[in-house]
């Protein structure tokens, strides 16, 4: 029996990589300025944000970089480079795992010029093209016309960038509906991104570059 | 920066490979197999681990791992203790509690000393105070009939016909990168090579394929002598992960190969014409 399929039940998220535990009983804390926030990891599901319990989802894109979604607050931890991203409802944390240690900061420009489609699943796809000055040009599967959207970007390590695309996904895209806002930890080695659709449900979602 | 032009590395099949998985560092795993040579397999960390067969001393070697879902792992590493090159790779599948052991070895044929010969094994994780399962992972023909379109990187896009149970056959786009490192059809009549299907459970195989008739009939004269490639096939996801052991030849030297890959699948057709081609390997 032919056993492919083009994943409909999963839309978006079809090509997502497995969950990823290598986090499960580990803890960090994470220093910003004055600040020490912690993260801790109680199991498979479950982390605490400074103490309060909350579903997680862990996705790897590199040996030490993860995506982390825990609600409405996404985390990349770079076990590495003893850094750390925080991207809450009210704007984002750069942080260090080591007192003292060195912070990311945005680095809106630095992938000024890259245009590239990532694909999520069999037919399901985002069309990017980051410009400068905090802008991007996106579509999704099956195309509806690019528009200019708000983007943020984060250098996490060669060859590794968070890109935060914020704008609305059109009505009938592969997007899940009400999405608006795309966060994607992308690596340009491999060629693979992960990360999260935002609005519509906060759908985790993994896949490669065509360029 | 134009991150399209970012100075990556040089891909062949692994650029797609998912990062490699350290969750099962720390845990030690008792194997009750059908064959009744037992291991036990202790992940002493990231990287290394401990296996010992039928109560022997425990011994160490690196290993991989890749996960196929939240619950089935790739585990893969090479004999240390083997008169000729091995290697284990496990198909653990812990929401089961079942395991699949492939075992292959280079160096036991004598007139072709690189053919990679495959031997397969099926258990149980033993638990205490659980029943061992009853069932088993298990050879299969349930995904005959299934044609697929493998992306391993940027430009490398396979096609797979799985069509009888001891053969895979092979093609590619004209704008896949494998044209133009193969010599397929100066060298044999066709790219049937010999593969084994394994249920893993619905909508999981592990599929593994042996590059032999390359080796067998134009030896020597391709980079690609005998290889062993172990998939974990989810159709699911439409996703594959796996290893491959052998030899390749590289600027006119062999050289030993251990990799991970992985791949994103599509569903393709394929002409009738290819489909239906005989294959000139078997009576």
């Amino acid at each position: 029996m032919n056993q492919t399929n083009i994943g409909e039940k999963y839309g978006v998220s079809q090509y997502r990589f497995p969950h990823c535990y290598d986090l499960k009983a580990s803890a960090f804390t994470l220093y910003c300025g004055a600040d020490a926030r912690t993260l801790e990891f109680r199991g498979k599901t479950a982390a605490a944000l400074d103490g309060a319990e909350r579903a997680y989802e862990c996705l790897k894109i590199e040996q030490d970089i993860y995506f982390i979604l825990l609600g409405d607050t996404a985390a990349v931890l770079d076990l590495k480079e003893k850094t750390a991203v925080l991207s809450e409802p009210g704007g984002y944390v750069f942080a260090s795992l080591e007192k003292g240690g060195k912070t990311l900061c945005f680095t809106d420009d630095a992938m000024d010029g890259t245009r590239v489609r990532w694909v999520f699943g069999v037919g399901r796809y985002t069309d990017h093209a980051y410009l400068s000055g905090g802008k991007a040009l996106a579509d999704w599967a099956p195309g509806f016309g690019e528009t200019e959207q708000a983007m943020r970007c984060v250098h996490i390590r060669d060859g590794i960038y968070l890109a935060d695309v914020r704008g609305k996904a059109p009505e009938g895209s592969c997007a899940p509906r009400g999405t608006d806002r795309l966060l994607l930890l992308e690596d340009y080695d491999h060629m693979l991104a992960v990360g999260c659709a935002m609005g519509g449900g906060n759908v985790l979602v993994s896949g490669y570059a065509k360029i | 920066m134009d991150l399209r032009n970012y100075p990556r590395r040089e891909y062949a099949i692994e650029q797609f490979t998912q990062a490699r998985c350290f969750e099962l560092a720390g845990e030690r795993f008792s194997f009750i197999m059908d064959s009744g040579s037992d291991v036990v397999l202790d992940v002493t960390g990231r990287d290394t681990c401990a296996y010992s067969v039928l109560g022997a001393e425990p011994t160490e070697t690196a290993y991989l791992c890749l996960k196929a879902d939240d619950d089935t792992y790739l585990f893969t590493y090479e004999l240390r203790d083997s008169p000729h090159r091995a290697s284990h790779t496990w198909v653990i599948d812990r929401a089961q509690r079942l395991v699949t052991l492939l075992t292959c070895t280079r160096g036991l044929n004598p007139r072709f000393p690189y053919m990679v010969k495959s031997e397969y094994d099926f258990g149980a994780i033993e638990e205490e105070g659980k029943e061992l399962p009853f069932v088993r992972h298990c050879f299969t023909g349930e995904s005959l009939g299934t044609t697929v379109q493998w992306q391993w990187s940027t430009s490398l896009v396979t096609q797979h016909a799985y069509l009888e149970p001891g053969y895979y056959r092979i093609t590619w786009p004209p704008d896949s990168a494998a044209v133009s490192f193969e010599t397929f059809e100066d060298l044999l009549p066709s790219t049937d090579e010999p593969a084994r299907y394994v249920k893993i459970k619905d909508h999981m195989f592990l599929f593994v394929l042996t590059e032999e008739h390359m080796e067998r009939h134009a030896t020597g004269k391709s980079p690609f002598r005998s290889n062993n490639m172990a998939f974990i096939q989810n159709y699911d996801r439409m996703v594959h992960v796996g290893r491959t052991f052998g030899t390749l030849r590289r600027d006119g030297a062999d050289s030993d190969i251990f990799i991970l890959f992985g791949a994103f699948g599509s569903p393709v057709t394929l002409s009738e014409e290819f489909l239906n081609r005989k294959n000139p390997f078997t009576v």
